[in-house]
């Protein structure tokens, strides 16, 4: 490996390595827990932003009472129309012409509905709410009142945050490169700008000073491919898609570009959400057997979607982008970047795993909820690149990536650790 | 007192809303498909509080303890100067004392009628009628003369008095007059001229089956001879012979003038007996019976009262009224008319968290419990009961455990104050349902309208749970949970009774939104008043007495009487509808069908047929009658014609067509939405009626069969069809002009199904119209034959069975027309009905049968390959009685599952869903039969050639047949598609125990060689592993995203995100893919497992 700038390593992704796995479980473990997990977070900032006048209650204890002032933390649950739902699509009358799945079911009729450990509510709210921009999974705190009709009107919301941040105290210029979206089944259309992206890497191109300062490339998913495979709706049990040769063929062509990058850098490699890798987040890593010549380099390795590493003191969260197509799907929020920024505010990678996102039915814990404020999150797989440095409650700042995939955009993202910096390189070798 | 607190508290917590109220708009049907149940019940308007007055001057039992609840006080009358007007719903009789001042019998005890009704204002109305007896006649012997009666009259009287077993109610008069009077039998035409019939009038209903059994049997008169004279009108029920004499029909207006009628009052005699808001005396022959017409056809603000009740039953056994509690009663009531329940409540045992949009009442003893119920029930004073099957379970279990636990008064849930609601067997014969057990339970005035019921009489269903009724009239999934965990909720925290409850007020609202949309209540109350029954009647009889009661009051006005009939029990046939030799095959050109109009009704109207008009053998040569007075039929019978008499059931059935035709006419006109649903319920009720009259006259069983008419009807239903198809096939020909010789290539009951060979909709509608038009001039009036509709395609496969594409008008079909093809059929799986389906519609709606022939070849590799659902398996039989005299694979399974585990195996009444599983050769069927859950989890293989070969073949060869001809049975069933099989290996049962697993290879199924046990591949396959793991991902990934969407949805479908999901609805199409996928994706997870887990 070529001479680089060295850089403490921690990754701290191990709550998403299932070592074990039931799949006897049901989902309501997972929500649970999350209520309950984030419900003691959000209580001492509730407490915090709105006094105690107003208790906070159970929605029990209100035994339907109106008009009572009072805090609620709950989950939302939001009730869509179009929301894809396997029963209607096994329903006789679709058997033979299938619904399109819709790009977006958000819609205006859509009804905000918040639930507690043990009841649900209707929330109200008005503009202010903004619930076109809020999805199912998310906890909150709400502060309002009930009225007759079986509302309760919020007049404040409050989310975690994503916990506290540690101070970043990188002091050299350790750059930290994100790509995603290699697509290996469609390499041929941008082979070239894979190569120059190799060249510029290994400081090929008159760069080396800054090749040097380049500690880490992490690969965020959909590496082989980055769409679905075309999916026959039947009256049987989904039938195993014939794995077809050009998967492996991509795969190995995958492990020839890892294998001559991690020769000159750190690689880490996520799984996608097409990728050959499981389905539910939290995705994990590929099978040392995928990638026999890569795996030889300690340099290399494959990581957990999502994936949580800690470079120097800065603290790196990121996801292939599931989470956000998932958001943008069942919401009215109109960016990647808008989508992620709220994943951070809400506190919680997921919000909308399991509803419509699918994830492993855990059932003591939730490792998406974010108890510690990252300094770099980004999500792979996106539309276009965008970035913004959020400044948070308490001058947090996160440094947000929105990552587009690499298949069609022959770019990369270069982010600087120590000032939270980040452009975007391409290697498009179009002539213009 | 302790409950009493507990109303008023939330009594308060539900209620001051002062706003407008607001109705919800999330009611539409279809709208709401997880917003839950809790969120609906919610955006209800908020209920008033209650207050605790006493209603003055009622007994005991009745309280008021909420204005919601209890109807709005009576305006003061006064029977001088008002009139009385009230809607009755039920009509019944009781044995009485006299009223002085009223006809009739003097000395009691007498027979009284009791008509329950609803004012316009909502007031409940019960109305004593005095003076109606109870009569019969006989065939007056010979010689036998006016001054006879006298002797009769008190030889009979005393006969009947000294038959009785006892005399407690100190019988002195049975027999109250015998008269001569001139009648006319109604059966068979004999002249104008009037015979003589003694008319005997008893003083109880009861007499009238004794009188008549003693006339016949014993010596009355030494000097006259009964046991030959024939008995007339002796079976009539009383409260039928009330209706139609003094032309009250069900469900019909009641008017009584100033001055006639009496109120009971605080301190009247006779006492009011009822729970009633007025309580009315009045004469049979002073009231005023409205015709259901015109203003008279509007529906009074009756109160209907749905409600379901949650027992904590022990582990494997049904509830039994002894040993288990009530836990929990639901109660909706609306007001017809109204679109959402006024009242919503839950009565629950033992605390239970609020329901925002529900009052919930709870109570520390069951004991309380059901005394408090039955206080509301009497308090709210429903007019109709309804619920899902309450009549077999909820009611009698309500009574008996209330009499296990000895609650006071409980059972007093009529509207007659000292008469208990008490269980009683019901056997119901028809041929429409076959013979049915039911419990019935009395609440006088009250009618018990039991929706199941509804549905089992009027729409053939896959299932009759209300999961499965729900999801098909309402596109709702109802969350289930089973008998096994209703106990642990029960025994949880309020909470837990409170997710209970929702389950529990979701029960009660269901049906009273299924009568809604299947307008039930206006159908059937239209029903009752075309035909003149009572509204209970419907549900508990057949259909004889509505054409009875129809008959009789059209023979009353014309002088005929009925003579009474005894099964003989005969199986003479008659020959049935016929059917023009069906052409078989795949059309794919347009088939004109032609209907007949009523037929059936339009040829007894066309043809004169009765029992009026009928000649009897050697009748038209006695009364000299010439040939073209008479008819022959061309079954051989003689009727007179219309000139000589007009037949009684052709003037029904035009009196009946004709309203109907009033109200197709009203309907067209009426803005209003409800009276259109009374409009639409009262044509439709008049087509059912007019067709019923044929089936009353060939009722073997019947109170007056006459096979002779239906025998005729039927003759002359096959020369029309005949003849329509001479006459279209001569007439339509090339000779003639036309484009083709025109085909008839099918003929049935009442249409005829014409290839006229041309290729375009709108001339085969064209000519359809002409045919129609030049067929109907050949026939008597009213026989019609009309176009209806064009096939395009057309698929006959056989007699009763075709399918179509159905066009009225040329632009765009109207629907898919299956007849007699196994989409419905509930024997079947519904892999059965799903492939028809999509058979047919690949046929007709894509016309592509290539494409339906591979689509079933398809399917067909999917079940040989274990590539199916087993929720398409799943066939369902209920358990109706454990000891069939044949072994019945459903017994057997339940009888198996009960020694596994007692706790969810099937009980009595239970329908049991079962899958046919691979056995050994020649096993019989019956036992192959297995619980799906179980052969989920122990992996046991499917049947796949008991599906192929019993379910599958014979309907896909039916309606591949007729395209593929005979090579069909080749191509589908023994194809290349067939060769592939895949065989599951059982976790139980047979070699399973003998069986040792050995690890083999994933690659290649080879056994592992040693030292490589606990790997996945075997050193050949070892060079492929990034391929074959791939491929076990692949397949997990699949299993991971079904996995994921299952049981989200079951999530959301259950109203909460933080509750485990307890669902156990079989019907639910996902109930066993969701049990499967937990299976297969552990399975898989084992398999990707062997590879290692990924560690960097």
């Amino acid at each position: 490996m070529a001479k680089r700038l060295s850089c403490a390593y921690e990754n701290l992704s191990s709550s998403y390595l299932l070592t074990t796995t039931d799949y006897q479980k049901q989902f309501c473990h997972l929500y649970t827990h999350r209520l309950a997990e984030m419900t003691r977070l959000l209580t001492p900032l509730a407490l915090k932003e709105w006094g105690t006048q107003v208790p906070i209650m159970k929605l029990c204890e209100l035994r339907g009472e109106q008009n009572v002032q009072c805090i609620i933390i709950g989950t939302i649950y939001k009730h869509q129309a179009h929301k894809p739902s396997i029963l209607r699509d096994i329903s006789e009358e679709n058997q033979l012409a299938p619904q399109p799945q819709r790009q977006n079911y958000s819609e205006p009729e859509d009804k905000l509905i918040l639930e507690d450990e043990l009841q649900r509510v209707r929330l109200q709210g008005g503009e202010f709410l903004e619930s076109h921009k809020l999805a199912t999974g998310i906890v909150c705190a709400v502060k309002g009142d009930t009225d007759s009709e079986g509302f309760f009107n919020v007049e404040k919301i409050l989310f975690l945050e994503s916990g506290p941040q540690k101070p970043l105290t990188v002091k050299r210029n350790s750059k930290l490169i994100l790509i995603s979206g290699l697509d290996q089944l469609q390499s041929h259309n941008f082979v070239d700008a894979l190569n120059m992206f190799q060249y510029w890497l290994s400081g090929c191109f008159d760069n080396k000073s800054e090749a040097q300062s380049q500690v880490r490339l992490i690969v965020a998913g959909n590496s082989v491919r980055s769409s679905a495979m075309a999916h026959v709706p039947t009256l049987q049990v989904a039938r195993h898609q014939a794995n077809a040769n050009d998967t492996v063929q991509a795969i190995s062509q995958l492990d020839s570009w890892f294998a001559s990058w991690a020769k000159a850098i750190h690689v880490d490699v996520m799984p996608g959400a097409y990728d050959p890798a499981n389905f539910m987040l939290p995705q994990q890593p590929f099978h040392k057997c995928m990638f026999p010549l890569a795996a030889q380099l300690s340099s290399f390795q494959s990581v957990t979607n999502p994936y949580i590493c800690r470079l120097d003191s800065a603290l790196v969260v990121g996801t292939a982008g599931q989470n956000i197509t998932d958001l943008l799907r069942s919401t009215a929020l109109d960016s990647s970047l808008e989508a992620l920024r709220c994943t951070l505010k809400w506190g919680h990678v997921a919000p909308t795993a399991p509803d419509t996102l699918a994830c492993y039915p855990y059932i003591s814990s939730d490792p998406f909820i974010m108890k510690e404020c990252p300094h770099v999150y980004f999500a792979g797989n996106c539309e276009k690149f965008e970035t913004d440095l959020h400044v948070g409650s308490g001058g947090k700042r996160t440094r947000l990536v929105c990552l587009p995939s690499f298949s069609k955009t022959q770019s990369v993202a270069v982010i600087d650790l120590a000032t939270l910096d980040c452009r975007q390189i391409k290697f498009s070798v179009e002539t213009e | 007192m302790d409950a009493k607190r507990k109303f008023n508290g939330n009594g308060v917590a539900n209620g001051h809303s002062k706003k407008p109220s607001k109705i919800s708009r999330t009611y539409d049907d279809d709208d709401d498909m997880g917003g839950g149940f809790e969120s609906e019940l919610a955006a209800f308007e908020a209920m008033d509080d209650l207050d605790q007055t006493q209603l003055l001057g009622e007994g005991p039992e009745n309280q008021q303890t909420s204005e919601r609840w209890s109807r709005a006080p009576p305006p003061q009358l006064n029977p001088a100067e008002d009139r009385l007007i009230f809607q009755q719903l039920d009509v019944e009789n009781y044995v009485g004392q006299p009223l002085p001042g009223m006809p009739g019998a003097q000395l009691g005890p007498v027979p009284v009628v009791r008509m329950f009704g609803v004012t316009m204002e909502g007031n409940s109305v019960c109305c004593h009628v005095h003076g109606f007896c109870p009569y019969f006649y006989i065939v007056a012997p010979s010689n036998f003369e006016e001054r006879h009666c006298a002797e009769l009259h008190e030889a009979l009287g005393k006969k009947v008095i000294a038959d009785m077993r006892s005399n407690k109610d100190n019988v002195q008069e049975a027999v109250l007059a015998v008269e001569l009077v001139q009648r006319l039998n109604i059966h068979g035409y004999q002249g104008d001229a009037k015979q003589t019939y003694i008319k005997i009038t008893v003083t109880l209903p009861r007499f009238v089956a004794a009188a008549s059994r003693l006339l016949k049997t014993t010596i009355i008169m030494s000097s006259f001879d009964f046991q030959d004279c024939r008995a007339f009108e002796n079976n009539i029920d009383f409260d039928i012979r009330f209706m139609v004499d003094t032309q009250v029909v069900g469900c019909n207006w009641i008017e009584l003038p100033p001055g006639v009628w009496r109120l009971r009052g605080r301190n009247s005699k006779p006492a009011p007996e009822s729970r009633c808001q007025l309580e009315v005396d009045v004469a049979y022959d002073q009231f005023i019976s409205h015709e259901p017409e015109g203003e008279w056809s509007k529906v009074a603000p009756l109160r209907i009262l749905s409600f379901d009740i949650e027992c904590a039953g022990r582990k494997g056994i049904f509830p039994e009224a002894k040993v288990d509690p009530v836990i929990q009663i639901a109660n909706m009531v609306i007001r017809q008319g109204e679109t959402e329940p006024f009242i919503r409540n839950v009565f629950t045992l033992k605390e239970c968290a609020p329901i925002i949009g529900s009052q919930v009442l709870c109570f520390a003893q069951e004991t309380q419990l059901l005394d408090k119920w039955g206080a509301f029930v009497r308090e709210v004073d429903p007019d109709i009961l309804t619920g899902y099957n309450i009549n077999n379970f909820d009611v009698p279990y309500l009574l008996n455990r209330a009499a296990h636990l000895k609650v006071k008064n409980f059972e007093y849930l009529g509207r007659i104050k000292n008469i208990r609601s008490v269980i009683k067997e019901q056997v119901l014969q028809s041929k429409q349902m076959g013979r049915r057990e039911n419990q019935y339970v009395n609440f006088e005035g009250r009618v018990p309208f039991d929706l199941f019921f509804v549905l089992l009489r009027d729409y053939k269903l896959r299932s009759y749970t209300l999961n499965a009724v729900s999801y098909h009239f309402l596109q709702e999934q109802k969350e289930d949970v089973h008998h096994s965990i209703i106990t642990d909720l029960q025994n949880g925290d309020e909470q837990t009774r409170r997710r209970l409850a929702m389950y529990c007020l979701k029960d009660a609202y269901l049906p009273l939104r299924l009568l809604g949309k299947l307008m039930a209540i206006v159908n059937y109350m239209e029903m009752a008043r075309v035909t003149g029954v009572p509204l209970e009647s419907l549900l508990t009889r057949g259909q004889q007495i509505k054409v009875l009661s129809q008959l009789l009051r059209k023979a009353k006005t014309r002088g005929f009487i009925m003579p009474s009939y005894t099964s003989s029990g005969s199986d003479e046939q008659y020959e049935g509808a016929t059917v023009i030799e069906p052409k078989r095959g795949y059309y794919a050109d347009p088939i004109s069908t032609l209907d007949f109009a009523s037929l059936y009704p339009s040829i007894m109207m066309a043809h004169n047929l009765c029992y009026t008009t009928l000649l009897l053998p050697g009748a038209k040569d006695k009364l000299g009658l010439s040939d073209d007075q008479v008819e022959r039929t061309p079954a051989n019978n003689l009727f007179v014609k219309a000139e000589l008499r007009r037949g009684l059931l052709p003037e029904i059935l035009e009196s009946l067509l004709a309203a109907r035709k009033r109200a197709k006419n009203d309907l067209k006109v009426e803005q209003d939405p409800f009276k259109r649903q009374v409009l639409d319920g009262r044509q439709l009720a008049l087509k059912i009626s007019a067709n019923s009259v044929y089936g009353f006259t060939g009722a073997q069983v019947g109170k007056l069969p006459c096979l002779e008419i239906s025998g005729s009807v039927t003759a002359y239903g096959r020369t029309m069809i005949e003849l329509t198809k001479n006459e279209v096939e001569s007439h339509y020909t090339r000779a003639n002009g036309y484009e083709n010789d025109a085909f008839v290539i099918y003929g049935d009951t009442d249409s005829v199904m014409v290839n006229f060979g041309v290729k375009t909709l709108e001339r085969s509608m064209e000519l359809g119209r002409e045919a129609a038009d030049l067929v109907s001039s050949k026939f008597v009036r009213p026989i019609k034959l009309e176009f209806e509709k064009v096939y395009y395609p057309y698929l006959l496969i056989n007699k009763k069975r075709y399918a179509g594409l159905y066009f009225t008008k040329p632009d765009k079909y109207d629907k898919m027309d299956c007849k007699g093809i196994e989409t419905v059929r509930r024997d079947n799986s519904p892999l059965v009905a799903n492939l028809m389906n999509s058979c047919l519609q690949k046929l007709l709606i894509e016309r592509d049968p290539d494409g339906a022939v591979d689509y079933a070849k398809q399917v067909i590799a999917d079940l040989l390959c274990n590539r199916i659902d087993i929720s398409q398996l799943v066939i369902t039989k209920e358990l109706a009685k454990t000891d069939y005299a044949a072994k019945q694979a459903h017994v057997e399974l339940a009888a198996k599952m009960k020694k596994r585990d007692a706790g969810t195996a099937p009980k009595l009444g239970d329908r049991v869903p079962y899958v046919i599983c691979a056995a050994a050769k020649n096993t019989p069927a019956y036992q192959k039969a297995e619980d799906p859950l179980y052969v989920l989890e122990n992996s046991v293989p499917i049947d796949a050639n008991y599906y192929l070969e019993q379910q599958l073949s014979k309907p896909l060869l039916r309606i591949f047949e007729p395209i593929l001809g005979d090579k069909a049975e080749s191509v589908l069933l023994k194809g290349e598609h067939t060769r592939t099989r895949t065989v599951v290996t059982s976790k139980v049962g047979g070699l399973a125990g003998f069986m040792t697993k050995k690890a083999s290879c994933i690659g290649c199924k080879s056994l592992m060689p040693k030292g490589y046990e606990d790997r996945a591949l075997c050193p050949h396959c070892e060079p492929k592993m990034s391929e074959l793991y791939q491929k076990e991902l692949a397949a997990k990934r699949g299993l991971e995203e079904t996995f994921s969407r299952l049981w989200t949805e079951c999530q959301r479908c259950q109203g909460s995100l933080h509750e485990e999901v307890i669902c156990s609805n079989r019907d639910c199409p996902i109930f066993y893919m969701r049990q499967k996928v937990r299976m297969d994706l552990s399975t898989q997870q084992g398999r990707v497992q062997r590879f290692g887990l990924p560690e960097w």
